[in-house]
């Protein structure tokens, strides 16, 4: 492959860019960036257009691999990626997922303001941490049975409703209600299961956190209303996945598919893209053992939403009413949907990693709940910066089958940003500016605002490209990271 | 001799031996001293020892397999594996015996070693070099 420069890259409006067939032999479909100008530039100094590139020659891939704002190099697939293939034969690429199976967002909000929280932060980082596991290695307060794994690899987060950890609302507030029935845990192997037997209920390490934040402006007064969400108000942010058993699954499954692939015919131009046909035998154990991923997924955040309640309830006391799911997203997974594809509705596997399904209004596959305002899309930033609720918009499904970026995307490596910040300095000016920080020295400098992309201008980006409506922005006043 | 590089959002594992086996040890001690540093500095403590026996398409993916066997391990049984003895190492097939300490903690989580850019080749003065990127 020849290297890319700017001029290889046709605009196809201010907020989308296309990088055609022609550029290089190899690719079966066009990739393109959802992106304003000024993060093109940013984007093309590393390879994540590469690696979007390398993705166009999938097996059966159509209408055209995509990129948003918020991409940076992954390895395979680029992180902030979305592509589709052809049901059922088209190929299904555990690479194009990851190994944080179901890495997702849920957004929690509260009856209480900005004003009853902030006198509370220090106590409240506090019982977060005493009441939600964090870290390497720290096991959760619930271990897992074999009868129990099972059932919660079925069942996803409606097994925690059966233990007492949730409720019907939560399910119905949760993408896909929290379960992919496609999933079969016989294909899940006793080591993946080994893995996530005491990781239920934690967050893990890394970029994963529980963050107490509060709307800091409402965009959109329509949605907001009927998202339940007002001025000032509480809110909740929990960012974990399927834990060491997803990792387990992918690693699992990649290690099949490379050896699988030839027998399929199917040569790709990075082994990390390692596929085989989705209607084949390997295709399928691995779909099913990834929706047994996702659903340990989901029930792991149903849990932590069960402890985030718990802190609550010690720092606000039994008669402040527990927090409510507004919405839980999924950016790390691969789903079966239906898309127009040169203008004809076509079944087709999409493969998101590092991004968030963003149905707009209407859409069949939304609960009752959001049909008229399309879903919630929630958008991390960093410690330091705002986040984003958002509304999947009517045209969504024009663009990227229906997706949006995932958070503000990483443009430092840890050890780049760690060479740049002065964690103890941060940490202060975070509390001077009112957000306690529960986090070693080392993570604040690792996950440091710095290291990654303006989130605002992120957002610009797939709002103006029409995939989303920006509802709400949120800021920051305590943080629990791993 | 090993190294870690910069990646925007992984770690690049970059090992080097005089010989095939010694570029897998080197490289497995890169892997563990990358989940703990220090852990295979100096005189390690010997707590246990395991068998693995792995067949890959080529070298590059045997590589790869070792070394994301050895981390399902590590998480497994909770150890720190420093040392390995190969019975036997070929293009495409291994046996060795890994050894090990236990440990309580590790300090960084790494969900996987890569296939993606993986490289194991002779450098021009014999010595065998192999660099792989690892997803934390």
């Amino acid at each position: 492959m020849k290297p890319l420069r700017l001029e290889n890259i046709v605009s196809l409006g201010p907020y989308q860019w296309e990088i055609p067939t022609s550029f290089w032999a190899e690719m079966r479909v066009p990739a393109r960036i959802v992106a304003a100008r000024e993060l093109l530039e940013d984007i093309l100094d590393d390879r994540s257009l590469r690696q979007l590139i390398n993705t166009t020659t999938l097996p059966g891939i159509v209408k055209a691999a995509y990129v948003m704002p918020d991409v940076h190099e992954g390895y395979g697939f680029p992180i902030g990626g979305v592509a589709a293939t052809r049901y059922p034969d088209g190929a299904i690429s555990p690479g194009g997922i990851g190994y944080d199976i179901n890495c997702g967002v849920r957004l929690l909000t509260s009856g209480l303001t900005r004003m009853d929280v902030e006198p509370m932060g220090p106590a409240l980082v506090d019982a977060l941490h005493k009441h939600i596991p964090s870290g390497m290695g720290t096991p959760g307060h619930l271990p897992v049975s074999a009868d129990a794994m099972e059932a919660i690899l079925t069942t996803g987060a409606r097994w925690a409703l059966t233990q007492g950890y949730g409720t019907e609302r939560d399910l119905e507030h949760t993408e896909s209600n929290g379960c992919l029935l496609q999933a079969d845990p016989a294909f899940v192997s006793d080591r993946a299961r080994q893995r996530g037997r005491d990781q239920l209920g934690t967050i893990g390490s890394g970029n994963h956190f529980v963050e107490v934040g509060y709307v800091a402006q409402i965009l959109e007064a329509e949605i907001a209303k009927d998202y339940g969400l007002f001025p000032q108000q509480a809110v909740i942010l929990i960012h974990t996945g399927s834990r060491g058993l997803g990792h387990q699954v992918a690693t699992d499954y990649i290690r099949q598919m490379v050896s699988a692939m030839e027998r399929y015919g199917f040569r790709l131009p990075d082994r990390e893209l390692a596929c085989v046909p989705f209607n084949s035998e390997e295709g399928q154990a691995y779909f099913k053992a990834m929706c047994a991923a996702a659903n340990f997924a989901w029930c792991n955040r149903q849990l932590v939403t069960w402890e985030v309640r718990e802190a609550w309830k010690a720092v606000f006391g039994s008669h402040a009413s527990a927090p409510e799911v507004l919405y839980d997203v999924a950016h790390n997974i691969a789903k079966c949907e239906t898309h127009l594809v040169e203008g004809i509705p076509t079944k087709v596997i999409v493969h998101r990693k590092g991004a968030t399904r963003a149905f707009g209004p209407g859409h069949p596959e939304l609960p009752e709940r959001f049909r008229t305002t399309g879903q919630p899309v929630l958008i991390p930033g960093t410690m330091g910066t705002s986040s984003y609720v958002l509304a999947g918009g009517s045209e969504s499904g024009q663009i990227a089958f229906g997706s949006c970026c995932h958070g503000s995307g990483r443009r430092l490596s840890r050890t780049a940003a760690k060479k740049q910040v002065n964690a103890p300095v941060l940490k202060s000016e975070l509390l001077e500016a009112g957000i306690h920080v529960q986090a070693s020295y080392r993570r604040i400098a690792e996950e440091a605002p710095v290291a990654y992309k303006d989130v605002d201008l992120v957002v610009t980006s797939v709002a103006g490209a029409g995939i989303v409506v920006p509802i709400a922005r949120l800021k920051p006043l305590a943080v629990l990271k791993g | 001799m090993r190294a870690w590089i910069d990646h925007t959002a992984d770690v690049v594992l970059s090992a080097r031996g005089h010989s095939l086996e010694s570029l897998y040890t080197e490289s497995l001690r890169a892997l563990t001293t990358l989940l703990k540093p220090g852990a295979c500095v100096g005189n390690q403590r010997i707590d246990c020892c395991h068998d693995v026996e792995l067949r890959a398409p080529d070298r590059v993916a045997l590589l790869v397999e070792f070394l994301s066997e050895c981390l399902t391990l590590t998480y497994l049984q909770h150890t720190l594996w420093c040392h390995a003895h190969f019975h036997f190492l070929s293009r495409t097939h291994l046996q060795a015996r890994l050894f090990g300490q236990w440990t309580a903690s590790f300090e960084n989580d790494i969900k996987a070693v890569t296939y993606h850019e993986a490289e194991v080749r002779m450098a021009s003065d014999g010595a065998w070099e192999a660099h792989l990127i690892c997803d934390i």
